[in-house]
């Protein structure tokens, strides 16, 4: 009898197992390719179809507007018989692939089955041994896992119904309606400029500066033991925004691709006092919209004017509510084309909210814009000559005059919050501009990302001076009115002379910083990516004083109120404060 | 050489078939241009009675046909003749449907739904499957079912599951089943004939997302022997059930275990019991005592899945259409939605005023809170039940085809040595002459 290294030498030799193994090979080869052409195009063309159908629902638009307009009416014909024409040759193409995968996997396995004669094997039962103790144990198992089974299954409806536990979807928005329809309190005036600087009513507070002049802010701290930090709140949906302050109480915003809410939490306790839903874009540019994953969809910091609470998405929505979280209007702007995604903050002014709605690669549909707090209609409008940018409008005291100051590649322009006429504009930024422009001194600095910061007269219209070094892309400047500070993302903290911007020193931090830095007293406050904040002198030389650890990845700017930081963490908010 | 033409034979093969299909162009693209007429509306017309009397007929001959085979004629081969001719028939020819599986939800609308007329041959094709498996087990399953007999045939190395992982996975297929009874009763939907796995291939077109189910299934099938059957076919609970009860069922033999332990392996379905070796006495107490416990503790997975079913309605009533429809226009009119989706310009279209759509809607939620509750109970009192049974004291003196999870393919006929002198009384000669010779050299 031959032994198995001869049977096999025998088989392989066997002209019909070699047929069998090579129809074998060239079958399977056959189906993995028909199945992957089947999968590769059915995905592409399911995307080139979403697109299209936006472009049609587009043209649609316009036609509705024009419907006189013969050659748009003839495109839209055109258009549409494309895609339908797209749309038979993709079924054609789905049914043949469907049969040639059927066809070749009956080839598949009949040559399967052919190979598999040739090498059938018999039963070859083991020696029983003794089997009661396996047949116990095999009870055993099947109870174990059916208990756990059931464990898993409760479990997961346990879950599932606890997050069910409101109403069907609807309910809550016929509360929001029945709330909305409420006969509105008497709408109260909006807050002075004296208690909008009590407060930290926008991003990096009141005239963006990233200034605290409030009194008893703890420096000490640590999240994993709990030192100072007087409560820590889960956000439920995730944003780079910065939490702002009014009074009692903290807001800030949080999204995901199909939810945008606005989140107000009790600044004693961090209770969540009410959370307000602002409709995600209906637009069919959403489909075409791009968000990177860094900039997320609530990367805008909303704005507060002491009666009503404003934020704006990566979508264009915009969304007021009044402080108790009764929604008051929204807004859909369309969905900006931003290279990176919208990331410009909200700034208010009096009655009306800011909107710098900067977008595509050239200059053209940019505008500032400024809206009714109350009634969110728009009060006026001015185009602006940039491209996409991801600064934040700014409301400052220049001279004796309110000013709104904006940049944006090349441009660093000043508006009148009364009817948004350009009052100046001076050309010295290029690239893709995110960090916001602040005012110390007389001037206003600005940032081209990693080229130059630059020092400007407003009055005189130029360009005072330029400085070079390792210059953020995303953090905005800091200054005492003596002194100015950039933080780069990779960690360098530079020092300037605001006189003359000769560079004072640059120190290379450990750390990425997202966040931009603060200056409480004589201290800056530089909150880094993975959650330790450093405490820096605020002086012509560098001096580390001492850090702290959050224990959690932050990307927001801190918010101030005496006696306390609101930090953002990626998953919660955290109030920090001395403890006695 | 041989080897190289019979491969080149092959590949022209396929690759002809490739060229073939490409040239076929039934329905060229409609040209749509400025003038194009738009055609008048055609409805198709109803179902001939006569394919609906040919289908029973054709079911019933392949059930009958299929008990004599199974168990009588005891062969694996015709088996897995009737098995491709199903396919071919109940599968590409009639395309899946009209099938008991799906028919579950069309029998479940009828019973629910007043205004709904039960086709006789849905009827038909559910209760005869269920009244042959009452008298003979899951003849359905091993030879007539086409989705059962496509997964049968790619049975090429099949693999052990774990009699725990068998177990717990089937409590999935109730859970199905539960679902599609609950979205059917509720008018939500017909859950087993939209996720049909195999329909993609039945009907040679479909959307890719049952393709690639229907090939995932197929893929695991070369492995796992049947995994629709075991861990999501409704209806093959049914079977199941009607397997325990019915009268007569698979053997392994023809006649009497001898023992030999030749069958061992043989099913890819792990449906084949050893015998049992006895139970150890010093645990009898505590065994008894767990029984107890399990019993009472049935009553209170009864009321918990009952809480929980209760309290995922709403969740489950999202997937209704009227509720959906209801929520969007609800959501619309509180201004969380700024444009109004197709559906909502439909309703509009109707008339009909959102107070009745939103009364519509508070009455299917009630159903849902009802239905909820019941599958939540069913679900626990399934589990509890299994707990239950996996937990008693089982005997078995012979090598045994499990009654409920046999799916009667007949593999294991022809590991038994009983069966194959029955076959060849050649061999039973040949055995007994052996036998005398050695018995005279002793």
């Amino acid at each position: 009898m031959p032994d198995s290294t001869e049977q096999k030498f025998l088989l392989r030799q066997n002209p019909w197992y070699q047929a069998a193994v090579g129809s074998a090979i060239v079958s399977a080869v056959f189906v993995g390719v028909i199945a992957v052409l089947l999968a590769v195009q059915t995905y592409h063309l399911k995307g080139t179809d979403s697109r299209r159908t936006a472009k049609l629902e587009m043209l649609r638009r316009q036609y509705q507007s024009a419907p006189a307009d013969e050659a748009l009416a003839g495109e839209i014909r055109d258009f549409d018989a494309r895609l339908r024409r797209d749309q038979f040759a993709r079924l054609q193409f789905v049914k043949r692939g469907v049969v040639l995968l059927t066809a070749s996997l009956a080839v598949l396995v009949g040559t399967l089955y052919w190979l598999g004669s040739f090498a059938r094997r018999l039963p070859h039962p083991e020696p029983p041994g003794d089997l009661s103790p396996q047949q116990v144990a095999r009870a055993m198992q099947t109870r174990t896992a059916v208990t756990l089974t059931l464990v898993i299954m409760g479990a997961a409806g346990l879950y599932m119904a606890m997050r069910t536990s409101e109403p069907p979807a609807a309910a809550p928005a016929a509360e929001e309606a029945a709330a909305a329809q409420e006969p509105a309190a008497p709408p109260p005036a909006f807050a002075s400029w004296q208690q909008m600087q009590r407060n930290w009513p926008v991003f990096r507070g009141p005239e963006g500066a990233g200034i605290c002049r409030f009194e008893k802010i703890p420096t000490e701290w640590d999240g994993p033991s709990g030192k100072n930090i007087r409560w820590k709140t889960a956000i439920p949906l995730p944003g780079h925004n910065s939490p702002i302050v009014w009074e009692d109480r903290i807001f800030l915003t949080g999204a995901s691709e199909d939810s945008r809410q606005v989140y107000c939490f009790d600044a004693d306790t961090g209770s969540l006092l009410w959370t307000g839903t602002v409709p995600i874009s209906s637009s069919p540019d959403r489909e075409d919209m791009y968000i990177m994953e860094d900039t997320g969809y609530a990367a805008s910091t909303a704005a507060v004017n002491g009666a009503y609470v404003a934020a704006i998405f990566a979508d264009g929505q915009v969304g007021c509510f009044d402080l108790e979280g009764r929604r008051q209007w929204v807004r859909s702007l369309g969905v900006p084309n931003s290279a990176y995604g919208y990331a410009s903050s909200l700034a208010a002014w009096e009655d009306k909210l800011i909107i710098q709605f900067d977008q595509d690669y050239e200059p053209g549909r940019s505008k500032l814009m400024a809206l009714d707090f109350a009634a969110g209609t728009t009060v006026w409008q001015t185009d602006r000559p940039v491209p996409n940018s991801w600064t934040t409008p700014t409301v400052v005291r220049l001279g004796d005059r309110m000013q709104i100051l904006t940049s944006g590649s090349p441009w660093v322009i000043g508006y009148d919050p009364a009817n948004g006429s350009e009052l100046w504009r001076v050309e010295c930024l290029g690239g893709d501009v995110a960090p916001t422009q602040i005012v110390a001194g007389g001037r206003v600095l600005v940032i081209e990302p990693y080229t130059k910061l630059a020092a400007v007269d407003p009055a005189a219209g130029q360009v005072l001076w330029e400085a070079g070094g390792s210059l953020p892309d995303i953090c905005s400047p800091l200054s005492d009115g003596r002194l100015v500070w950039t933080l780069s993302s990779e960690g360098t903290l530079s020092g300037y002379d605001i006189i003359d911007g000769s560079r004072l020193y640059a120190e290379e931090l450990d750390g990425f910083f997202m966040a931009s830095p603060s200056l409480i007293g004589d201290m800056l406050m530089l909150v880094g990516m993975k959650g330790r904040t450093l405490w820096i002198r605020a002086g012509r030389a560098f001096e580390m004083i001492s850090e702290c650890e959050l224990g959690e990845e932050i990307f927001a700017s801190p918010a101030f109120h005496p006696g306390r930081i609101y930090l953002r963490g990626t998953n919660h908010l955290y109030c920090i404060e001395s403890q006695p | 050489m041989r080897r190289g033409i019979l491969t080149v034979w092959i590949l022209s093969g396929l690759l002809l078939g490739t060229a073939s299909a490409e040239t076929v162009r039934r329905f060229p693209p409609p040209q749509f241009e400025t003038d194009y007429v738009m055609p008048t509306a055609t409805e198709p017309p109803p179902r001939a009675a006569l394919w609906d009397t040919l289908d029973s007929a054709v079911l019933l001959g392949t059930l009958l046909l299929a008990v004599w085979l199974i168990f009588f004629k005891r062969r694996r081969s015709w088996i897995v003749a009737l098995m491709i001719f199903s396919v071919l028939y109940f599968g590409f020819w009639r395309k899946g449907c009209v099938c008991p599986i799906g028919a579950i939800g069309n029998v479940t609308v009828s019973l629910f739904d007043s205004g709904y007329a039960l086709p006789l041959v849905v009827l038909v094709f559910f209760l005869l499957p269920l009244g042959i498996g009452l008298f003979y087990g899951r003849v359905f399953c091993g030879a007539v079912c086409p989705l059962g007999a496509i997964q049968d045939l790619v049975v090429l190395r099949p693999q052990p599951v774990p009699e725990w992982l068998e177990t717990a996975l089937r409590l999935g297929a109730w859970l199905y089943l539960s679902l599609s009874v609950l979205f059917a009763a509720t008018g939500s939907g017909l859950l087993i004939c939209r996720y049909d796995p195999f329909i993609a291939f039945f009907r040679l077109s479909s959307n890719s997302s049952l393709l690639i189910l229907g090939i995932l299934f197929l893929g695991v099938g070369v492995f796992i022997g049947r995994p629709y059957c075991r861990f999501v076919c409704p209806y093959g609970l049914l079977l199941r059930q009607a397997g325990r009860l019915s009268r007569r069922h698979v053997t392994i033999t023809p006649d009497e275990c001898i023992h030999c332990r030749l069958c061992e392996e043989a099913c890819p379905f792990g449906a084949i019991h050893a015998p049992t070796a006895p139970w150890p006495e010093k645990t009898l107490a505590r065994d008894r005592r767990r029984l107890v416990f399990l019993f009472v503790l049935l009553l209170f997975l009864i009321a918990a899945g009952g809480w929980i079913g209760y309290r995922l309605h709403p969740l489950l009533a999202r997937a209704n259409p009227t509720v959906a429809l209801a929520d969007q226009v609800q959501s619309m009119e509180a201004g969380l939605r700024s444009e109004p989706t197709d559906e909502i310009r439909a309703f509009r279209t109707t008339g009909q005023s959102d107070e009745a759509l939103y009364a519509q809607r508070d009455e299917i939620l009630s159903s849902f809170a009802l239905g909820g509750t019941l599958v939540g109970m069913f679900m626990a009192l399934v589990a509890g039940v299994k707990l239950i049974a996996v937990s008693v004291r089982r005997v078995r003196v012979d090598y045994e085809a499990d009654r409920a999870g046999c799916l009667a393919c007949g593999r294991c006929f022809a590991y038994c040595p009983r069966q194959r002198l029955r076959d060849n009384p050649a061999e039973r000669t040949v055995s007994n002459t052996s036998l005398q010779k050695e018995a005279a050299n002793a």
